[in-house]
């Protein structure tokens, strides 16, 4: 092994390191397959659909928009919160926080 | 960053897919597997369609490998005789690909999906059968479409844990194809240093 480094000490390095990142990028790959099995209602966002939060959160979406005065979703024609609150002229804060709040009474109705 | 890209996939859908896959598949440095992901946790919760967008992503990379081709084509045969003996190693690469290059065309679509745009232009500059290189391009796109759809379908639930988990994937595929490479390197080196100390034993 020694003098495996000795005659191409440049290629053994590359390898060892390309070797080390492989392993590196497995294990935080791992790690983010343990994470995900843990978080998955993911917080609202402005980039998220009215679907997307239902799905994520395992609730009913027109149970959702109907109790944060949102727009049903509509088939084929996906709408953002931001694209929502553009169009009312809101920040896409209040929509996010509306979403948040239907959520949270409606899971706890659920799942009490 | 990441939640204005991922905003651009509800709104945009199939014609943004169609335009990222095209235009990276040229080389371009657009994170075409985020987008493609995104889209799958999209068509999961019922936003979009799932042949819609396999059929643009599959579609725009599948002519952006055409394009690349054709340019090496027309283009490359003129670029390899310019560079004269410059151009040995890309020659080699040529005349490999046009031999054997079937697997290294499927390979480069989705595994070292970096080398995929320089793929093309050198098949089409070695005149690698077209047919041949069109049924594994198509074989290639197809993997690297379902592999992303798929998983942004099964990890709907949490699109930005999973977009850093793709990345993560992809970080792994890459470096594994260079330590790959570099081992294949390696005992190509030690088979040639026991060639060399065979006569004097």
């Amino acid at each position: 092994m020694k003098s495996l480094f000795r005659r191409h000490p440049w290629l053994v390095s590359a390898l060892v390191l390309a070797t080390v990142l492989t392993l590196f990028f497995a294990v935080r790959f791992a790690i983010g397959v343990v994470y995900w099995t843990k978080h998955h209602q993911e917080p609202v966002q402005a980039w998220m659909t009215l679907r997307y939060v239902s799905k994520s959160w395992d609730l009913d979406p027109r149970q959702i928009s109907t109790t944060a005065g949102l727009p049903p979703p509509q088939h084929g024609h996906p709408v953002t919160f931001a694209e929502i609150a553009r169009q009312r002229g809101v920040p896409v804060e209040d929509v996010v926080r509306d979403v948040e709040a239907a959520i949270a009474s409606l899971d706890k109705a659920e799942r009490p | 960053m990441t939640d204005w890209l991922l905003a651009l996939v509800p709104q945009y859908g199939v014609w943004l897919l169609v335009a990222c896959t095209f235009l990276s598949c040229l080389g371009l440095p657009i994170p075409a597997s985020i987008l493609m992901l995104t889209a799958g946790g999209f068509v999961a919760a019922g936003d979009l369609s799932l042949t819609g967008n396999v059929a643009a992503a599959l579609g725009g990379a599948v002519a952006g490998d055409q394009a690349g081709y054709f340019g090496g084509r027309w283009g490359g045969a003129g670029l390899i005789k310019r560079l004269g003996s410059r151009a040995a190693p890309l020659a080699k690469a040529t005349r490999f690909l046009a031999s054997r290059g079937g697997i290294a065309v499927y390979l480069s679509r989705w595994l070292v999906s970096a080398l995929g745009p320089y793929v093309n232009v050198a098949a089409g500059a070695a005149q690698q059968p077209w047919i041949k290189f069109t049924l594994w391009g198509i074989a290639g796109e197809a993997t690297w479409v379902g592999i992303y759809i798929s998983l942004g379908y099964a990890f709907a639930d949490n699109l930005e844990a999973a977009s850093s988990m793709a990345m993560e994937l992809l970080g792994f595929l890459a470096a594994g194809a260079v330590a790959i490479g570099l081992a294949v390197w390696l005992a190509m080196a030690i088979k040639a240093d026991r060639a060399r100390a065979r006569p004097l034993d």
